[in-house]
């Protein structure tokens, strides 16, 4: 037995029945050629009736048939007695499945093939319950239109069909994805093995017109994502999950994106999945930390003493953006490839933005930026509750007050510390060679596209409260910025799903201050700034580039703000 | 007796010792006690100055080693060498050598001059401070002691007198060697007047400019001799502006004996009207020496004299202000005088260079309320930049000379309605408890205080959120206060500070409480109940990984830590704690903290209840850093006039009740 089947024996032991290995099991079969008619999860809250997924497909003899898989998992994973006999147990199902047949006119001649019954379960048939098992097996199935399928079947045809045949054709996929299991959890990982392992499973696609290989393609990118999510879970921490999901899921865009085939329906089919696995990954992550995020200083961690004046606030704006994001997406959930109605929309995002109020209010983390690309979070905050379609008048009240307490954060910092929120990245804010340099008087002003955007929305919002508050406080002390996109130069859109930008972005530095917010007003909007139109939002996917924006930290575009 | 002493000098001299026990001896020590040549101390006698003795024992070196005295003082001091050498070779660190070796120098420096008449002017040119020899000061030493009792012409004396003055003289503002050189040659000038007044001939003919240290010895010495005579003399040199500075440095010495001669010198002094620094400088010596002078009734006097320290400590010059309060610093029985003085500094902020002169004449009060007066004025040009390392002389000499009237002083600093004149109150009593006493608590009764002043001083002293095993000792006495107002809102807010420092906080209570008392096991039941209820808070926030830094930041949090702990090692020398007024509030910080803080070399992460270190964060401050620096400055600029009228209220019905 090879290193890579016992990893995928350990793996496909450890998956638990609801969500894990009836989330793998049809890719499995979708792979060994089965056509799926109805899975577990698609018949949530219905009665199953001893068949967790339906399929049709040709049986070892060569003849078609209809399969009725039932699928144990998790504490039923390994046949005892107790397994066996308890209520709703393994001979429940398989009576179940035995008397109530399932039946689908809408598919033709499906009425009619033969029916094959295959009990699947992730552990053994324990040898003391061996007998008894054949006993009914034999009662049941006199025909002997039944299988097994237990964890040495489905490690081989796990093996045979997807890793295999894919993910594990070549040792370096192998090594990587060993590192990447390995590592998982370990302190300090940035997960550069898995990032690795897709970037090669992108590579390794030769011709995409194959349906084969598309298939297997993201058959495996679920795989992965599968495979991580469960191990995250099983490390009761989902950032590993959080950022390797990310990641697949925003190359594999980038994938398509390249490619053109953001409008193919099959793609869209495809894609959606992983958009599904990453929302389901969100979902759980913030079942686990919302509510206690939302606490009163929620998302401050006590244990990590006078790390928290950086930690805090980078914590709560990447807590802020995902929060955002997943709010998003999750109006396109279950499908994740159409809106939902006005009405139910509306009931939605007045209850988001409660949660967002909440959240906020909550945590001074929020509103005290400390990098110039926090940018990212309060925009995203800001444009989620300026839509004017479902605008509230306390929505306007929290912007107003929210952008307020920013600039007073700021100018607080600026007053006791003399810094400015820092452009660049997290690591280099707390690095030696910054403090250094920030104690050398520099002889221009710092540069800053956080306090142009806070100014610029203060403007359009006209809040003068804020503007005339806070006109003294940064006039002539800070260098105001606006950063644009070289879409004629770069292909603007895909690279936003591959990379943090610098080259790609321009600025415009001869913004000042003017004496009214008046008259700062008229001067933006006299300014010129592109409007790019998105492959991305015309095939359906819109809150993916928010994602995109969020994960590389690349600030986003004018046209997302100024629109307002 | 005799046989005695020579038994003594024979000991001395084998045993190498200028101490010993009476029970070693075989002589009897009672007449030479008697005699004064030895002293009983505890556990042992020992040899005193006595010409009796320096005479025995140069007689018996004499003769041990065989020595003839002659006019060759080299040869005298080749024989002096010898006895010291038969000490100091034998052994090291011998009590009382010192003393009875310049003893024998000044005897033979006596014995010479007497016997043979030597005057040592070409001894004195052979000695030179580049030879490293220490016999250099030794004999300027003893030659100056004894001058005025030698028999020497001014002609032979000034050579010795300019050369030694050239190998003594330095920067150094204390020179003991030009101080004995300087009274050597006043002794001598008040003993022989006449020879003084040629050694100044000789100064005003052999020197380009006078030299002011010697010149003024010699006026002075020629002034003590003949007061009024003299006083003409002083007038005419004071017409050549060479002389203005050795001459007010004179005057400044004579010591007057009469109102009527204090005015005189005065008047000549003022008259003088010059503007040279070196001059001016020199005045606050001889103002400060006139107000201290017993023989001087006149206040007008007095009050002329402050009156012109007044002025110098305006100056615009630094020195002449450094000067000037030096100087003030030794007058004796005017705090109030003296207080108008220094206060006068407070005008504009203080410069750097001057707080070590004020320092000493705030020190110098006899009632420490005028340093706290002075404390108050400094607020208002200084406002937060006190600092209590740079006011610790007078801060550690009142504390210690009364610590009850000290504490008084500090709680009404404290609990000032000025924030400028608290935040001076909160620094010396971070001072105070952090460096200080470690566990400080007010030396005053603070339940003698007004209910009003009370809350005050709770709000006054939690405000910055010092640390609970500072804080609680100082305050814990309000929970008996008369007033259930008081004591009911000082509980309050200690379970409010539970949020601060948990566990530090409950543990300090237990050990500060007398928990044998009902009224402390409710107070302590009901901190306690808040610290459940907050630590139910924080362990559901702990179990989650996604939101622990140890988990999702380490990378960050690992560089952090690095950061910081090169940053607090470094005594807070980055910006951090530059602008940090919290951080300033703390002089020494051992790091780490106990909430929960991963040891860089251990990597253990110690919980928040296992503070086993020297220093905690509040709560508060790791929350938003700046903003708790931000508020705290605040607090100090707020005026609190206004800030307690709902607390007077309360208090006033609570009373009508």
């Amino acid at each position: 037995m090879g290193s890579s089947t016992i990893i995928i024996r350990e793996y496909l032991e450890s998956l638990k029945e609801d969500g894990e290995l009836d989330y793998l099991f049809p890719i499995l079969l979708n792979l060994m050629g089965f056509r799926i008619i109805t899975t577990a999860r698609e018949s949530k809250g219905q009665p199953q009736y001893g068949k967790d997924i339906i399929a049709t497909g040709r049986d070892d003899d060569g003849v078609k048939k209809r399969f009725y898989f039932e699928l144990k998992g998790h504490s039923d994973k390994d046949i005892n007695d107790t397994v066996l006999n308890k209520k709703d147990g393994i001979i429940d199902s398989l009576k179940a499945s035995r008397y109530t047949p399932y039946v689908d006119s809408s598919i033709p001649g499906f009425n009619e093939l033969p029916i094959k019954y295959v009990l699947v379960h992730n552990g053994i048939l324990k040898s003391n319950t061996r007998a008894t098992f054949n006993g009914i097996v034999q009662e049941l199935f006199p025909n002997g239109n039944f299988d097994r399928w237990d964890i040495y079947r489905l490690s081989d045809l796990f093996n045979d069909h997807l890793f295999s045949e894919y993910l594990f054709t070549d040792d370096q996929s192998l090594r990587l994805f060993k590192k990447t299991l390995a590592l998982l959890d370990a302190p300090q990982y940035d997960y550069k093995h898995f990032k690795a392992l897709v970037d090669l499973q992108i590579e390794k696609i030769e011709d995409i017109r194959k349906g084969r290989a598309f298939n297997k393609f993201f058959a495996t990118q679920n795989l992965l994502a599968s495979v991580v999510l469960h191990y995250s879970k099983d490390n009761d921490n989902l950032e590993a999950a959080k950022q390797c999901l990310t990641y697949l899921l925003l190359k594999t865009w980038a994938w398509i994106l390249t490619n053109g085939l953001e409008e193919k329906a099959g793609v869209k089919i495809a894609f959606s999945k992983l958009v599904s696995i990453h929302f389901q990954m969100l979902d759980l992550f913030f079942r686990r930390t919302l509510k206690v995020a939302s606490l009163k200083n929620g998302l401050f961690a006590e244990q990590g003493g006078p790390f928290e004046e950086v930690g805090y606030p980078l914590r709560s704006f990447e807590f802020l953006n995902y929060l955002i994001y997943f709010f998003e997406v999750r109006l396109y959930f279950p499908s994740f490839r159409v809106e939902p109605n006005k009405t139910k929309k509306k009931l939605l995002r007045n209850k988001q933005k409660d949660l967002l109020i909440l959240l906020i209010e909550n945590n001074d983390g929020c509103k005290r930026p400390i990098l110039d690309n926090h940018s990212i979070a309060i925009l995203n905050v800001v444009l989620f509750f300026l839509r004017d379609d479902d605008l509230r008048d306390e929505d306007l009240q929290f912007v107003g007050e929210y952008l307020f307490d920013i600039l007073d954060n700021i100018l607080v910092i600026k007053t006791v510390r003399d810094r400015f929120p820092h452009v660049g990245g997290e690591m280099d804010l707390v690095k030696k060679e910054r403090i250094k340099k920030s104690r050398r008087k520099e002889k221009n002003l710092p540069p800053t596209l956080l306090i142009t955007i806070l100014f610029e929305l203060v403007s359009r919002l006209k809040f003068d409260h804020a503007y005339n508050s806070f006109y003294e406080g940064f006039r002539g002390k800070v260098n105001l910025q606006t950063a644009h996109p070289r879409s004629s130069d770069f292909d603007i859109e895909q690279l936003l799903f591959e990379k943090h930008f610098h080259d790609e972005f321009y600025v415009e530095t001869d913004i000042t201050l003017k004496a009214t917010l008046k008259e700062f007003k008229e001067d933006i909007e006299e300014r010129h700034f592109e409007s790019i139109e998105y492959r991305t939002d015309k095939a359906g996917y819109p809150f993916l580039r928010k994602l995109a924006h969020i994960y590389y930290k690349n600030e986003l575009f004018v046209d997302e703000w100024r629109r307002i | 007796m005799k046989n005695d002493l020579a038994k003594l000098i024979e000991y001395i001299s084998e045993n190498q010792t200028f101490t010993f026990k009476e029970s070693n001896v075989s002589f009897k020590c009672d007449d030479l006690i008697t005699m004064k040549v030895l002293e009983r101390q505890p556990n042992q006698v020992k040899v005193i100055s006595s010409s009796l003795f320096t005479d025995a024992f140069y007689q018996y070196f004499v003769s041990k080693l065989d020595f003839c005295l002659t006019n060759d003082f080299h040869s005298v001091v080749e024989f002096y060498r010898k006895i010291e050498n038969h000490f100091r070779e034998a052994k090291k660190g011998i009590i009382g050598i010192t003393e009875q070796m310049n003893n024998l120098l000044v005897y033979l420096i006596k014995k010479v001059n007497e016997d043979f008449g030597v005057t040592f002017e070409d001894f004195a040119i052979t000695l030179n401070k580049d030879n490293q020899d220490e016999f250099l000061y030794r004999f300027n030493t003893s030659f100056f002691s004894c001058l005025d009792e030698l028999k020497i012409e001014a002609e032979d004396l000034y050579p010795s007198v300019i050369h030694l003055y050239e190998q003594v003289n330095s920067d150094v503002y204390y020179n003991m060697n030009l101080g004995e050189l300087t009274n050597g040659v006043r002794r001598f000038c008040i003993k022989n007047p006449d020879k003084g007044i040629q050694l100044l001939e000789l100064h005003k003919e052999r020197e380009s400019r006078p030299i002011d240290s010697i010149h003024s010895a010699m006026l002075i010495g020629l002034y003590k001799s003949n007061r009024v005579g003299e006083l003409e003399r002083i007038k005419e040199l004071l017409k050549d502006d060479i002389n203005h500075t050795s001459v007010v440095c004179a005057i400044s010495a004579f010591e007057p004996e009469s109102n009527a001669e204090a005015i005189n010198l005065l008047n000549v002094i003022e008259e003088t009207k010059s503007v040279d620094e070196n001059f001016v400088i020199n005045l606050p010596k001889l103002y400060t020496n006139f107000i201290n002078n017993k023989n001087i009734s006149d206040p007008e006097i007095l009050k002329r004299c402050f009156s012109k320290l007044q002025e110098l400590a305006n100056s615009d010059s630094l020195e002449i202000k450094k000067s000037t309060m030096w100087h003030v610093r030794f007058v004796e029985d005017h705090d109030k005088e003296i207080f108008k003085i220094v206060d006068s500094f407070n005008k504009a902020p203080l410069q750097d260079d001057m707080y070590g002169v004020i320092n000493e004449v705030l020190t110098s009060f006899k009632d420490q309320a005028y340093f706290f007066h002075f404390l108050r004025s400094y607020s208002v040009h200084n406002k937060m930049k006190f600092e209590s390392k740079k006011f610790e002389f007078p801060i550690s000499k009142f504390e210690n000379q009364d610590s009850s009237a000290f504490s008084k002083h500090l709680i009404y600093l404290l609990i000032d309605n000025e924030g400028a004149i608290r935040f001076i109150g909160k620094r010396i009593l971070s001072h105070l408890t952090v460096v200080v006493h470690r566990n400080y608590q007010f030396k005053y009764d603070i339940l003698k205080l007004p209910a009003l002043d009370q809350i005050k001083l709770w709000v006054s002293v939690f405000q910055d959120k010092p640390q609970p095993k500072y804080s609680l000792p100082l305050l814990l006495p309000l929970r008996k206060s008369s007033s259930s107002i008081v004591v009911e809102s000082f509980i309050y807010k200690l379970e409010e500070l539970i949020e601060s420092y948990s566990s530090a906080l409950l543990s300090v209570l237990q050990e500060q409480l007398n928990l044998n008392e009902e009224d402390d096991k409710t107070l302590l039941a009901r901190v306690n109940s808040k610290y459940e209820e907050f630590s139910e808070y924080w362990d559901k926030k702990v179990a989650i990984k996604e939101l622990n830094p140890l988990y999702v930041q380490s990378k960050i949090y690992e560089i952090y830590e690095e950061q910081y702990h090169e940053n607090i090692s470094s005594s807070f020398e980055d910006s951090i704690a530059e602008n940090s007024p919290f951080l300033n509030h703390m002089t020494t910080i051992t790091l780490a903290k106990g909430g929960g803080w991963k040891h860089k070399k251990e990597g253990k992460v110690s919980q928040l209840s296992s503070v086993g270190t020297s220093f905690q964060f509040p709560r508060d401050y790791n929350l938003a850093p700046e903003r708790f620096d931000f508020n705290i400055r605040v607090t100090y600029v707020e005026n609190w006039e206004n800030e307690f009228t709902e607390w007077e209220a309360a208090l006033s019905s609570s009373e009508n009740i």
